[in-house]
């Protein structure tokens, strides 16, 4: 009986998102269009007295060094960078004026005069200094950002110098990103340990003052009548944190939350919440296959090109609840080239990269020059919540005698898994991208001495394509690294440690406002500011 | 049962709860210690990080020290109620703890009272009704209650309550005793009504077996009035399988309640508890053990007590926790 009741509800709160129109709206209104306004004004004027945000998750700090998952989407609206990135991937001035590439390794950046703290103080170059320093302690979960800079050096009260121990052109966007959000050094010399914690918070420079966080439910924040950019248009900002999309999607019905920036499964979130609700669009992140290309039988290129073969991206897209934006083709998504050329130029670069569109017959061949023509068995590990998108890839892959069992691990067994030596099969999204496109070099890193370690879960590190990814870091001429990057593609298309699954999107629910410039690096910035009445 | 005979049992409780926390930290840290997974691969979540950060977190969290050691630098701390800090989220365990329990408890008691009045209340007037077309409609609906998991209950009163006819609030717990009461009347019926049902089918065996009984017949034929006798004797006697049920109800609405705390996003012990479990958040999991088991242990206690009031002739002198 309680069967029949809960698909008797299911269809109920599936009522008004019945027809056919698809939730996910790419590329269509204004949360593909970029900022025009200044700086730190917002986008519409319209006064709000109280908006209530919904957050899928919880906010448990506000450090910038510790704090994780939900909390990063909503520490910028408090916390902010000293530079922006547009949605084409160019930096434009925010806490900074100016900036400078001295050399290949000394970047100046010069601050923005007048700006104040919530205690009316004014940030100078002491307080980019700490924070930086703060975030690039050994203890820092952002450490590994910063791990090509040397030094920090205030040069004068406007000006910050950072020098690197190499050249690395991925750096020019680090300034711009979460993980570089400055606060203010005075008060959180005084905090000590409980820096950031709930009772303490900190003091920082956004539109918005943190009033208080509570781990369990949320966060309260109020606008900083003296922010830099003119009195926010919102007064007062509640966070609220849900369990899952469902209950925040009721609630969003329900009128109790205006807007959310973080919708997971976008059809479901879209039906509970009464049709009409969402925009996805499409980020520079891809979802990735990754194969274990030191084990048997994935050694065997063939088995790897079989299985790139038989993997329909259309299936994979419909099975992933609106999270998929669209198709992905490589590893590194166009978007991450877009800084190093034209589009004319990108297609010149990529034109010799092999791809692997779905062929059934193509997949076959290779399967039948492999070490196991008959077919195999294996595992593809993954979580509870891939687990409805394992099953489809499993069924793919079965067609040409790929025989899957989907594992589903808790959690934290799956980071111990993929942390183990012999790497399981299985798929991951890759989540918050920088512009660059060194970033998916994530992906194939290795140490010193050349083994795969960190997120190189395919366990996939030729020297050639070692010395490229360096070479990607240490080259500053655009058109150089393009093609470069295009010769890391080169390799991943012949020997395919990665298949890439589907472009990720990002998706915000809302009956009442949109989001200007809701690309991939919306959560770096105060994005309240980006607001508009719908 | 004199008062020196109730200290006596109280303090045999407190005793075996002395024992029993000792025995059930040793345990549930080794059940964690031996499950996949640390709570580096938790904090780290697949994310980008240092070897000097990897190195630093297991040094932190004493990872690379044997099992023995490990417990014992946990249980050291914990003997002087130092809970240490979350390994998921860096805040201290009791802070974490802290806030959530209020809440938690409010939902508790509130979903118990809810469950004493749906159950007992129906139960009765079931009984009195036997065969009627009131009772039958009553053990109906408690079939349909019964099978119907506090999950789907909770969405259903969501979707109804909340969105359809907005009543009450589709998520949060509220501040004060009103806003509170306001907020959590969903959830504590989401929880209540299954529980309730059952509690509603025992009320009216119970009741209908005590109505049976010769001393009722005795006590009528002697021509006291019927609401004496009902009252007087037949609902305190009924009352005892109700009572001994209320321990294990409260704990279990305190500590149970996962799945309604999720839908309502209440952000309870019950979240918490799963949470930590999934993070190999050993500090969390070992102090929400523990405080569970004192909680069960004292809500049993107080059932006891409770049936010592209702009944003074039950003793417990020969039993121990």
């Amino acid at each position: 009986m309680s069967c029949v009741l809960g698909v008797a509800l299911l269809a109920a709160c599936a009522g008004g998102g019945g027809d056919d129109q698809d939730p996910a709206s790419d590329g269509a209104g204004p949360a593909s269009t970029a900022r025009t306004v200044d700086p730190g004004a917002p986008v519409s004027d319209q006064p709000i007295p109280h908006l209530n945000v919904g957050l899928a998750g919880k906010v448990t700090l506000v450090d910038p060094a510790e704090n994780m998952e939900s909390g990063l989407f909503v520490n910028q609206l408090g916390l902010e960078p000293l530079l922006r990135i547009d949605p084409e991937g160019r930096l434009q001035p925010w806490l900074a004026t100016g900036w400078e590439q001295v050399s290949d390794t000394v970047y100046e950046y010069t601050l923005r005069e007048g700006v104040t703290f919530w205690d009316g103080t004014e940030l100078t170059a002491e307080d980019v200094k700490y924070s930086w320093d703060h975030l690039r302690a050994p203890e820092s979960r952002r450490a590994n950002y910063f791990a090509t800079v040397d030094t920090i050096e205030v040069v004068d009260p406007y000006t910050v110098r950072v020098t690197l121990t190499q050249p690395d052109a991925s750096w020019q966007y680090t300034p711009a990103m979460w993980y570089s959000v400055i606060f203010q050094k005075k008060f959180a010399e005084q905090a000590g340990d409980a820096f950031g914690q709930p009772g303490t918070l900190l003091v920082a420079t956004g539109p918005w003052k943190f009033d208080s966080v509570n781990p369990a439910t949320g966060m309260e924040l109020s606008a900083h009548e003296g922010y830099w950019g003119g009195k926010p248009p919102v007064d007062r900002i509640s966070i609220k944190a849900f369990a899952d999309d469902n209950s925040m999607a009721l609630a969003l019905r329900a009128g109790e939350i205006d807007i959310t920036p973080t919708v997971a499964g976008p059809t479901g979130f879209d039906a509970a919440a009464g049709g009409n609700t969402v925009t996805t669009v499409e980020t520079c992140a891809n979802t990735l296959l990754s194969i274990p290309t030191q084990s048997e039988p994935w050694n065997d290129v063939h088995v790897r090109r079989a299985v790139a073969y038989a993997i329909n991206q259309d299936d994979i897209i419909a099975a992933a609840q609106g999270a998929a934006a669209g198709p992905a083709e490589h590893l590194i998504s166009r978007r991450l080239l877009q800084p190093l050329g034209s589009d004319e130029e990108i297609d010149a670069a990529l034109d010799g990269v092999q791809t692997y569109p779905f062929d059934l017959e193509a997949a076959e061949a290779e399967l039948a020059q492999s070490s196991v023509p008959d077919g195999f068995g294996y595992d593809l590990t993954v979580t509870a919540a891939s687990a409805a998108m394992a099953e489809v890839i499993a069924a793919q892959l079965g067609e040409i005698g790929i025989d899957i069992t989907v594992a589903v691990l808790p959690d934290t067994a799956y980071y111990a898994a993929l942390g183990e030596d012999e790497k399981p099969f299985t798929f991951f999204q890759t989540g918050p991208c920088s512009p660059d496109p060194s970033w998916a070099s994530l992906f194939m890193d290795t140490d010193e001495a050349g083994q795969p370690v960190g997120l190189n879960f395919a366990e996939y590190a030729p020297p050639e394509v070692t010395q490229l990814l360096a070479d990607g870091l240490l080259e500053q001429d655009p058109k150089e690294r393009l093609g470069i990057y295009a010769e890391v593609l080169t390799h991943l298309g012949e020997d395919v440690p990665y298949v890439p699954l589907y472009a990720e999107g990002n998706t915000y629910g809302s009956t009442d406002y949109d989001l200007v410039e809701f690309s991939s690096f919306w959560s770096n910035l105060p994005w309240v500011l980006n607001l508009v009445p719908e | 049962m004199t008062g020196r005979a109730i200290l006596l049992m109280i303090g045999k409780r407190l005793v075996a709860l002395v024992v029993l926390v000792a025995i059930l930290s040793f345990l549930v840290f080794s059940l964690v210690h031996i499950a996949p997974g640390t709570a580096v691969d938790a904090y780290l979540g697949g994310k980008p990080a240092t070897p000097e950060l990897v190195q630093l977190l297991t040094e932190r969290y004493h990872l690379d020290e044997p099992f023995f050691t490990q417990y014992w630098l946990w249980l050291k701390d914990a003997l002087v109620f130092d809970f240490g800090e979350s390994t998921l989220t860096t805040l201290p365990v009791t802070d974490e703890i802290g806030i959530r329990l209020g809440p938690s408890a409010f939902l508790a008691v509130y979903a118990y009272v809810l469950t004493v009045l749906l159950g007992v209340v129906p139960g009765i007037i079931a009984a009195l009704r036997q065969r009627k077309l009131l009772d039958r409609g009553l053990v109906a609906g408690a079939v349909v209650a019964l099978s119907t998991p506090p999950f789907v209950m909770g969405i259903l009163l969501l979707y109804l309550f909340a969105v359809l006819v907005p009543i009450f609030p589709a998520a949060g717990r509220g501040e004060g005793f009103f806003d509170q009461l306001w907020h959590l009347t969903l959830p504590a019926l989401a929880l209540a009504l299954c529980v309730a049902a059952f509690l509603l089918r025992h009320t009216r065996a119970s009741m209908i077996n005590v109505l049976d009984q010769d001393y009722i017949m005795f006590a009528r034929a002697r021509g006291l009035s019927w609401g004496h006798v009902l009252f007087r004797y037949a609902f305190r006697n009924a009352l005892i399988p109700v009572v001994t049920v209320s321990g294990a109800l409260l704990a279990f609405f305190f500590a149970g309640a996962v799945f309604v705390e999720a839908t309502f996003s209440l952000g309870g012990i019950g979240e918490l508890l799963v949470q930590s479990a999934q993070s190999s958040d050993m500090p969390m999991i070992q102090a929400l053990a523990i405080l569970i088991a004192v909680l069960i242990v004292l809500a049993n206690l107080l059932a006891d007590l409770a049936y010592v009031a209702i009944d003074p002739r039950i003793r417990f002198e020969g039993r121990s926790a």
